[in-house]
């Protein structure tokens, strides 16, 4: 059963695209003041072209979000702005926000960024997001794309161009060499949301509103819907739009491998992956510590039941995937004490979808990965329908925060904002806690900001908007 | 055994000068004091050991300004004001605040810090009878036995749990601690009995004192039919977000690994109202004494010390809080844990979310309710927290771990306190 009409969602909501193995994404600014009524009529004219639900079959892939400054740059009014999310509007770059998230240190500053929100040069009022099933079909559409763009007085600010995916899912790592992208929430409509086995359901299953605005979230009550025309003369806007975070993640793979060989005092090559896995909480090949203490079990991601492991049945101490891993504080799933139903409520009121590909050359062996000069990393994509419940929650109040789980004064040893000498992490054990020192983050933010996915009505609507 | 300490807390209320000049000379002197946005204050209050927290908040909007300074500290109020006005550059620096605000008399600071403390209202205290001192102490407790860990990794490796127990005690001995850690403070009585006792001792109370319970049902359905009707004349507005006043609160917050929240809000017209407020919250502060004692209220594990204060001869009703993590993780809490004693004390506000039966809707609309209680915070002037990295479960843990150190303990408790580094 699908609650919202599939023809009005962007595809990106309901779909990672896995197929379509070929993405770029491209991030514009537009020329102010003049410039609006040239690229609204550029709007018009891409809403064919873009993706929505009920287009399963094109070997193309087109979606488009849009910034608070670019909708201020079309024409919105400040007293539409006012309906959209505070963090939204305020953006990814701000002081405040960059202190949550993390990126308040010399090497992640938004004044650093290759793309980013605020008054400067760098900053993104809107992205195409571009998905094909061939490189060639990729590079005409982002060609096609640019020019159009540049015809309507777009300035390209940056482009990205994605790592082709492979064939299979169990192929699919991120560049430290870790499967990802395997714990994922469901809500109806999309895909595999009928199949789930009971405990599935319990563990994943989220209301439509937590990721499609407009219908019932995770506290029971119709979300918010911003507007942009005034609200009793259309359709809100919002409505079935959702939010996008980007988030370009630079990673140093040799670095990080490098930094676990030191850590284990070892070359062995399977202690080594423990420790790393320790800190991410996987495996390599994706399975999880909880279930798989002491050796990766098979490789077999493609199947749920790997995902449906519980913290409270396998490892309620942390004693095989520490209480501080990387995916024990993005999902703590049942880890908190208290009524096991109740937990997991509350926890999937700060669940995010993801989208996340990596960028950059592809490498093979990552744990043997000596180095090179070029730049590589993820771009962190994921839909919310509350930013600041969602990711910046688990940004926030799991991933940063020094007293987490009952810790002392230590964060996410893989993404979390550590200090210069590096920080502690704790490796839960018995008779006694291992905990080591000096550990460093290999992740370093390039570029980001805080989007609007809108839905096929919105986008007309705010190709019409000069005409309000 | 050492004695239990008794805390108390202050809110002091000084009306301030109309004038814009002395107001923004106010907050020019505040900043000269707060540890938050200013890392190196002109003075600071770690000179006060019994001092937990304390702010001052500058109240502008609608009605007479004012200057609230609230704090919570062990021991009396009293020795406290004139600890303060004994030390000269606390008392110069005070007066040049205090000068700004109402009938100010040069000299005399405790007494007039006195003569304005409406006290502290419906008070919160997480655990009571721990002092700051001990609960710093308990922390740099923790700091070596984990350095002593880290140290000693290799050779304690191959050991058996109650080995590592052991060389951790001999470790405690060796830093001459054990005389301290074994002298830890008796808990009042109240902390002490099994909170599960006290529905069946309630229940009880109402069945043998049931005439008088019949009564304040009866009394109860009069009031809950009034209610209901003023319930379904309440209007409501789209949800706004204040944005300058977001900003200008979030300025200050996650700075360190605990948050102060203070929020104004005006109890709706009527008697009712008014009444309902006050019932709640002498039921809420009831309930603390007697059940949310060990440090969660109402099933929201980060708060240290808060407070509502219904200001004298008016109808705002002021909240004080210090809590650990980030307000969203806070107002999360409050929704999914404590709704029913959030309704029932702001339910009777302006602004809040529509109630039904007072304790029912209001903060399960999530959206409405978040953007009421950021639009109804105040900027918070000055800041400080005796122990800003120690959270409410860091806090509990460390006592465990003291109050187990040299306790006898069975295999399973031996496991379970060393689970406690």
């Amino acid at each position: 059963m699908t609650p919202y009409p599939r023809s009005e969602v962007q595809g990106l909501l309901l779909s990672a695209y896995r197929r379509w193995r070929h993405a770029a994404d491209l991030f514009f600014a537009l020329r102010e003041p003049q410039g609006a009524a040239a690229a609204l009529r550029w709007i018009a004219e891409l809403v064919p072209r873009v993706t929505f639900g009920d287009e399963t079959r094109s070997t193309a892939k087109l979606n488009v979000a849009i910034t608070a400054s670019g909708l201020k740059a079309l024409g919105a009014t400040e007293e539409a702005l006012a309906s959209f999310s505070p963090a939204f509007l305020e953006g990814m770059h701000s002081q405040r926000r960059s202190r949550i998230l993390g990126d308040d240190d010399d090497a992640d500053r938004p004044s650093g960024w290759l793309w980013g929100q605020g008054d400067g040069e760098r900053r993104v009022d809107l992205a195409l997001l571009l998905f094909h099933r061939t490189e060639e079909g990729l590079q005409r559409l982002a060609e096609e794309q640019k020019q159009a763009a540049a015809r309507a007085g777009l300035r390209l600010v940056h482009e990205l161009s994605l790592q082709t995916l492979p064939e299979t899912r169990a192929e699919m790592h991120e560049p430290f060499g870790f499967a990802d992208g395997l714990s994922q929430p469901y809500f109806d409509g999309i895909k595999g949301a009928d199949e789930l086995s009971e405990e599935a359901y319990r563990l994943h299953h989220v209301e439509v509103g937590e990721f499609v605005l407009g219908y019932k979230n995770g506290y029971g009550e119709v979300t918010t819907v911003p507007w942009l025309l005034p609200p009793d003369t259309a359709d809100s806007f919002g409505l079935n739009g959702s939010y996008l975070v980007l988030r370009q993640l630079q990673q140093d793979v040799a670095g990080f491998w490098d930094h676990y060989r030191r850590q284990a005092g070892s070359d062995d090559p399977l202690a080594v992956e423990r420790l790393a896995a320790k800190a991410v909480g996987r495996w390599r090949n994706g399975c999880p510590v909880a279930a798989f203490p002491d050796a990766p079990g098979p490789d077999q991601v493609e199947d749920l039941r790997e995902n449906d492991f519980s913290f409270r049945a396998h490892d309620p101490h942390g004693q095989s995937c520490p209480l501080g891993a990387h995916i024990r504080r993005a999902n703590p799933r049942d880890s908190f004490e208290g009524d096991r139903d109740v937990i997991l409520h509350q926890i999937n009121n700060h669940r995010l979808l993801r989208r996340g590909r990596a960028y950059g050359p592809r490498i093979e062996d990552a744990q043997r990965f000596e180095g090179d000069s070029q730049e590589r990393g993820l771009v962190f994509s994921c839909l919310n329908g509350n930013i600041e419940r969602q990711f910046e929650f688990v940004q926030h109040t799991w991933c940063n925060n020094e007293s987490f789980h009952g810790l002392h004064q230590e964060v996410d040893p893989l993404i979390g904002p550590q200090p210069a000498e590096g920080g502690p992490y704790s490796i839960q054990a018995w008779p006694a806690r291992r905990r080591l020192a000096g550990i460093t983050r290999f992740v370093k933010v390039r570029g980001g900001a805080y989007f609007f996915l809108p839905s096929r009505t919105g986008l007309v609507q705010l190709a019409q908007i000069g005409e309000a | 055994m050492a004695a239990p300490v008794r805390q108390s807390a202050f809110t002091i209320i000084a009306p301030v000068g109309g004038d814009e000049a002395s107001r923004k000379e106010l907050k020019h002197q505040l900043q000269r004091v707060d540890p938050v946005l200013n890392p190196t204050p002109e003075l600071s209050f770690e000179e006060f050991p019994e001092l937990h927290y304390c702010s001052f908040v500058l109240v502008e909007n609608g009605g007479a300004p004012y200057l609230a300074f609230e704090g919570n500290i062990d021991g009396e109020v009293e020795p406290f004001f004139r600890g303060l006005a004994d030390r000269k550059n606390w008392l110069a620096l005070f007066e040049d605040i205090y000068r700004n605000c109402e009938a100010y008399q040069e000299g005399r600071l405790a007494e007039y810090l006195l003569a304005h403390d409406v006290g502290p209202g419906t008070w919160y205290v997480a655990f009571a009878g721990r002092s700051a001192a001990e609960i710093r102490k308990e922390a740099t407790l923790r700091e070596k036995i984990e350095t002593f860990l880290d140290a000693n990794a290799a050779a304690l490796a191959g050991l058996t749990a109650p080995e590592v127990r052991a060389a951790v005690q001999a470790e405690v001995q060796r830093l001459g601690l054990e005389e301290w850690v074994r002298d830890a403070p008796v808990m009042p009585f109240l902390l002490r009995y099994d909170r599960r006792a006290f529905g069946p001792v309630a229940l009880a109370l109402a069945v043998g004192l049931l005439p008088a319970t019949l009564l304040l049902l009866g009394a109860g359905g009069v009031l809950l039919l009034r209610l209901r009707q003023l319930e379904a004349s309440d209007s409501e507005a789209p949800i706004r977000w204040d944005t300058t006043r977001i900003q200008d609160s979030e300025d200050r917050e996650d700075r360190t690994d605990q948050n102060h929240m203070c929020s104004v809000t005006r109890i709706k017209d009527g008697w009712l109202r008014g009444f309902l407020v006050r019932a709640s919250l002498t039921v809420v502060g009831l309930a603390h004494r007697l059940y949310f004692n060990r440090g969660d209220l109402g099933g929201i594990p980060t708060i240290h010390f808060a407070r509502w204060v219904i200001l004298p001869k008016s109808r705002q009703l002021v909240f004080f809080s210090n809590f650990d993590g980030s307000w969203e993780r806070y107002l999360g809490d409050f929704i999914e844990q404590a709704s029913i004693g959030l309704n029932s004390i702001w339910g009777n506000t302006q602004g809040y979310p529509k109630t039904r039966n007072l304790v029912q809707g209001g903060a399960e609309d999530e959206e409405r309710f978040k953007a009421f209680a950021r639009n109804s915070m105040q900027r918070t002037r000055v800041w400080y927290s005796a122990y800003r990295n120690i959270t409410i479960r860091n806090l509990a843990d460390n006592a465990k771990l003291r109050e187990g150190l040299f306790a006898e303990l069975s295999a399973d408790e031996t496991d379970e306190w060393l689970r406690l580094l």
